[in-house]
C-alpha cells in the first residue's frame, strides 16, 4: 500500500507492551501491531510484565487477566503504585465479560477494556482513542 | 333427651288409671315433670300403645328410674372407652412407643408424622405466635430439639421471618408466599408460608415449611463457575484463531488471493458464530443459576426498535425482506436492562428475517396493554405448526432442523429470550399459522423505579429495625448545568449506564439494590456488612465516578455528585432519608 500522507509513520515512536500467557495470542497481536508501525514488547505473565514496563516505559499496556505467576489484576495494582510507571495507559483484555472483573480493574485505573474474543480492528481503534486522549491530556 | 318411654320398660301396667294426669309416652321426662308441677299432682298415668292398659308412676319412681337409666348409660360409655383405650394401646405398642397422654388415634398419627418428617414445619397461631415447631424446624433455625416455642419465636423474630410474612400479607391479599433468608451457620433457608383458614373464613394462623437450600445454591454456583471456566478455555483459542484470520486478511502475511480471501471470510464469520454460541451457553447457564446480571433502568422500547432495525437492515436487504416498524410514540417506558431487552428483540428479529422468504415482510410493533408494554415481531415467513409452538421456547429446540439446511443457530436463542423476559417479570408467547407467518410477542411491565425503591426501603427498615443494622442510601447524580445539559445528554446517559455496571458488584444479597431512577441518576442502597463498610464504599464510589468522568470528559466541568444518608443515624424515615441525600447533592452543586 502506498502511504501518500505519511500516516504510517505516526505510530513510530509509540511503544506497546503486550502481557498475555497465550503465545498464539501474543504472536498475532504483535504481528498486527507491528504492521501498524507500533514498537511492540511482550511478556508472558504479570511479573515479567512489570519488569518490561519499568525498563521500556511503554505508552500502552495490553493486559490479560488470567495468567500464571502474577495475574493482570495484581500486576495492575503494583504498577499503579510505582512512580516511575506513572501515566502508562492500560487496556484490559478480559476473557470474562463479568462486571466484577472490570470493576476491580477500574478501581485501580484502566483506560479501557475489551472482551475476548475480540475483533483486532476494534482493539486497534481502542488503542488509537487511548493515544488521542493521552495527547489531549499532555496539552 | 330422655323420654318417658325409655323409663317404662319392666313397669307394671294397670287396667285403669287412677290419676288425673295422663300423658303420652313420647313426652320428655323434663316436660312430664314440669306438667306435674303445673297440675299439682304426684303421679302420672302413661298412655301406652295398648289402649286398655296404663302405667302409673309417681314422681319418686320416675326420678329413680331416670337415675338408673343415667347410671346404665354411664356404664356403657366407660365400657366403650376401655375398649377404645385397649385398641389404641395395642396399636401404639405396634408403632413402638407408649402414650403419655391418650389421644385419639388420628391425632396421634398426625403428631408422629409432624415430628418425624424431614421438612421443618412451624405452625403460627392467629396472633402470629409459634404454636408448634417440629424438631427439623428447630435444628434448621440453629436451635436444639428441646427448645420450646417461645425460643423459636425469639429466633424467628431475630431473623425477621414473622415480619416478612406480615409485610407480604398486608401489601397484597396474598394467602401464601415464599422467601429466602440466611439463618445460623451460613444456611440459606427457603420458607414457604400458607394461611390456614377455617370453613367460616376465620384465620387460624399460618403454616410454614422450611427447606435448607444451601447445597442447592452451592451446586448452582459450581455449575455456573464450571461453565464460566469452560467458556474461558474455549474463548482463548478462539481469540488467537480469529486474530490470525484477521491478520492474514489485513495483509500481515502479504498479498492474499481472492480465492483464499473467500475462505478466510468464511472462517471469520464462523469464528463469530462460535463466539455467539459460547455467549449463548454462558447466558443460559447464568439464567438457570439466577446469576445473570440485570442492570435495570428506565428505558423506552421505541428508540431500541429503531436501533435493532438499523442493525438488521443489511441482512434484510440481502434476503429481500422488507423490515419495518409501526410504533406508537406514546408507548410507556419500562424498567428493564436495555442490553438484555435488545438481545431479546435482536433474537426475534433475526429469526423472523431468517425464516421469511424473499418478498416477505417483517414488522415490529410496540404498544401499551394494561400494566404492560407489549412488543410484537410479525413475519410472513414459514410459520410454526401448533405442536411445535409448544416446544419452541425450550432449551436446544431448533426449528431449523425442521426447516431444512441453511437455517442454523445454537437452539438456545428463544430459551434465553424466555429467561430474560421472565427475569423482568414479563412473558413471551407465539401465534402462528403454518405457511402464513408467525407473531412473537413479549410483554414487560411498566414500572416506576421509585415505587420499586420505596418498597425495598420500607421492607429493609422493617427488618433492620429489629437487628439495628445500618444501611446507606447513596444518590449519584450527574445532572449538568443548564446549557451543557442538552449537549451532553447522550453521553451522560451512557456514562450512567457504565457506572451502574461497575456499581453492581457492590450490590450483594437481597438487602442491597442499585437502580437507575432517571437518565442521569443512580440510587444505591447498601447495608453495612462490617463496621466501616459504608465509609469505604463512599470512597470507592467516589473513585469510580471520578475515573469514569476522567475517561469520558477529561477535565470537563462536570462534578460527580454524590449524596449519602445513613439509616438509622441520619433518620428513621425513608422519605426523610432520601431528602437528606438530595440535600447533600444540592449543597455540592
Amino acid at each position: 500500500m502506498f502511504d501518500f500522507l505519511g500516516l504510517k509513520k505516526k505510530n513510530d515512536d509509540v511503544k506497546i507492551l503486550v502481557v498475555d500467557d497465550e503465545p498464539n495470542i501474543v504472536q498475532t497481536l504483535q504481528d498486527r501491531l507491528e504492521m501498524n508501525e507500533y514498537t511492540v514488547f511482550t511478556a508472558c505473565n504479570g511479573k515479567e510484565g512489570l519488569k518490561k514496563a519499568q525498563q521500556e516505559k511503554p505508552d500502552v499496556i495490553l493486559l490479560d487477566v488470567i495468567m500464571p505467576v502474577m495475574d493482570g489484576h495484581e500486576m495492575l495494582e503494583v504498577l499503579r503504585k510505582q512512580p516511575e510507571c506513572d501515566g502508562i495507559s492500560v487496556i484490559m483484555l478480559t476473557a470474562r465479560s463479568q462486571t466484577q472483573d472490570i470493576a476491580r480493574a477500574n478501581a485501580c485505573g484502566i483506560d479501557d477494556y475489551i472482551v475476548k474474543p475480540f475483533d483486532l480492528s476494534e482493539l486497534l481503534e481502542k488503542i488509537e482513542t487511548v493515544l488521542e486522549n493521552r495527547k489531549a491530556m499532555a496539552k | 333427651m330422655i323420654k318417658i318411654t325409655d323409663l317404662i320398660r319392666n313397669a307394671q301396667s294397670h287396667q285403669q288409671s287412677d290419676c288425673n294426669l295422663i300423658v303420652d309416652a313420647d313426652l320428655s321426662v323434663q316436660e312430664a315433670l314440669d306438667w306435674m308441677d303445673k297440675e299439682g299432682c304426684n303421679s302420672i298415668g302413661i298412655d301406652t300403645e295398648d289402649c286398655e292398659n296404663f302405667i302409673v308412676l309417681s314422681r319418686q319412681e320416675l326420678l329413680e328410674r331416670l337415675l338408673a337409666e343415667l347410671d346404665n348409660a354411664q356404664e356403657n360409655l366407660m365400657r366403650i372407652d376401655e375398649q377404645l383405650q385397649c385398641s389404641v394401646n395395642e396399636e401404639l405398642e405396634l408403632i413402638g412407643s407408649s402414650p403419655e397422654e391418650p389421644a385419639p388415634r388420628s391425632d396421634r398419627t398426625l403428631e408422629l408424622a409432624f415430628a418425624n418428617m424431614t421438612e421443618g414445619v412451624i405452625i403460627l397461631d392467629g396472633a402470629g405466635a409459634v404454636q408448634k415447631a417440629n424438631p427439623p424446624a428447630k435444628i434448621l433455625l440453629g436451635l436444639s430439639e428441646k427448645d420450646d416455642c417461645r425460643t423459636v419465636t425469639t429466633v424467628m423474630d431475630d431473623l425477621g421471618i414473622r415480619e416478612l410474612i406480615l409485610s407480604d400479607r398486608t401489601e397484597r391479599t396474598c394467602k401464601s408466599g415464599q422467601f429466602r433468608i440466611r439463618a445460623a451457620h451460613q444456611k440459606v433457608l427457603q420458607i414457604t408460608w400458607t394461611q390456614m383458614v377455617d370453613g367460616d373464613r376465620q384465620l387460624l394462623g399460618n403454616v410454614l415449611t422450611l427447606h435448607d437450600i444451601t447445597d442447592r445454591l452451592a451446586a448452582d454456583r459450581a455449575k455456573t463457575e464450571f461453565i464460566a471456566a469452560i467458556s474461558h478455555e474455549l474463548r482463548t483459542p478462539l481469540t488467537s484463531l480469529q486474530n490470525s484470520v484477521s491478520n492474514i486478511l489485513a495483509g500481515v502475511t502479504g498479498k492474499v488471493s481472492s480465492k483464499t480471501r473467500c475462505y478466510l471470510h468464511t472462517m471469520k464469520s464462523d469464528c463469530r458464530r462460535f463466539a455467539d454460541l459460547i455467549n449463548d451457553l454462558l447466558d443460559m447457564a447464568k439464567l438457570e443459576a439466577g446469576s445473570l446480571p440485570i442492570n435495570r433502568c428506565v428505558m423506552n422500547i421505541v428508540t431500541m426498535v429503531g436501533d435493532v432495525i438499523n442493525d438488521f437492515a443489511d441482512q434484510a436487504k440481502k434476503r429481500q425482506v422488507e423490515l419495518l416498524c409501526e410504533i406508537d410514540r406514546h408507548v410507556s417506558p419500562v424498567y428493564a436492562d436495555p442490553k438484555r431487552i435488545r438481545q431479546v428483540l435482536s433474537n426475534l428479529v433475526s429469526n423472523a428475517v431468517k425464516f421469511t422468504s424473499p418478498g416477505g415482510r417483517v414488522c415490529i410493533r410496540s404498544y401499551d396493554a394494561g400494566d404492560d408494554v407489549v412488543t410484537v415481531v410479525e413475519d410472513t415467513g414459514v410459520g410454526i405448526s401448533l405442536d411445535l409452538q409448544k416446544q419452541i421456547f425450550s432449551k436446544f429446540y431448533q426449528i431449523s432442523r425442521q426447516a431444512g439446511p441453511g437455517y442454523n443457530g445454537s437452539g438456545l436463542g428463544l430459551a434465553i429470550c424466555d429467561g430474560i423476559v421472565a427475569v423482568h417479570g414479563g412473558s413471551i408467547w407465539v401465534q402462528s399459522n403454518e405457511g402464513k407467518g408467525s407473531k412473537f410477542y413479549f410483554s414487560l411491565p411498566k414500572t416506576n423505579p421509585f415505587i420499586v425503591l420505596r418498597k425495598h426501603l420500607g421492607a429493609l427498615a422493617k427488618r433492620s429495625g429489629r437487628k439495628a443494622s445500618r444501611f446507606g442510601l447513596f444518590i449519584i447524580n450527574f445532572d449538568v448545568p443548564g446549557e451543557l445539559k442538552e449537549r451532553l445528554k447522550k453521553t451522560v446517559g451512557s456514562l450512567v449506564g457504565e457506572m451502574l455496571t461497575e456499581i453492581n458488584p457492590f450490590v450483594n444479597g437481597t438487602e442491597d439494590i442499585a437502580i437507575r431512577t432517571e437518565d442521569s441518576e443512580i440510587i444505591l442502597v447498601a447495608s453495612e456488612k462490617q463496621k466501616g463498610y459504608i465509609k469505604t464504599l463512599i470512597e470507592k464510589i467516589q473513585k469510580i465516578t471520578q475515573n469514569n468522568l476522567r475517561k469520558k470528559y477529561g477535565n470537563a466541568p462536570i462534578l460527580p455528585m454524590l449524596g449519602v444518608a445513613v439509616y438509622p443515624t441520619d433518620s428513621h424515615d425513608m422519605v426523610e432519608l432520601e431528602k437528606m441525600a438530595r440535600h447533600e447533592i444540592r449543597q455540592m452543586a
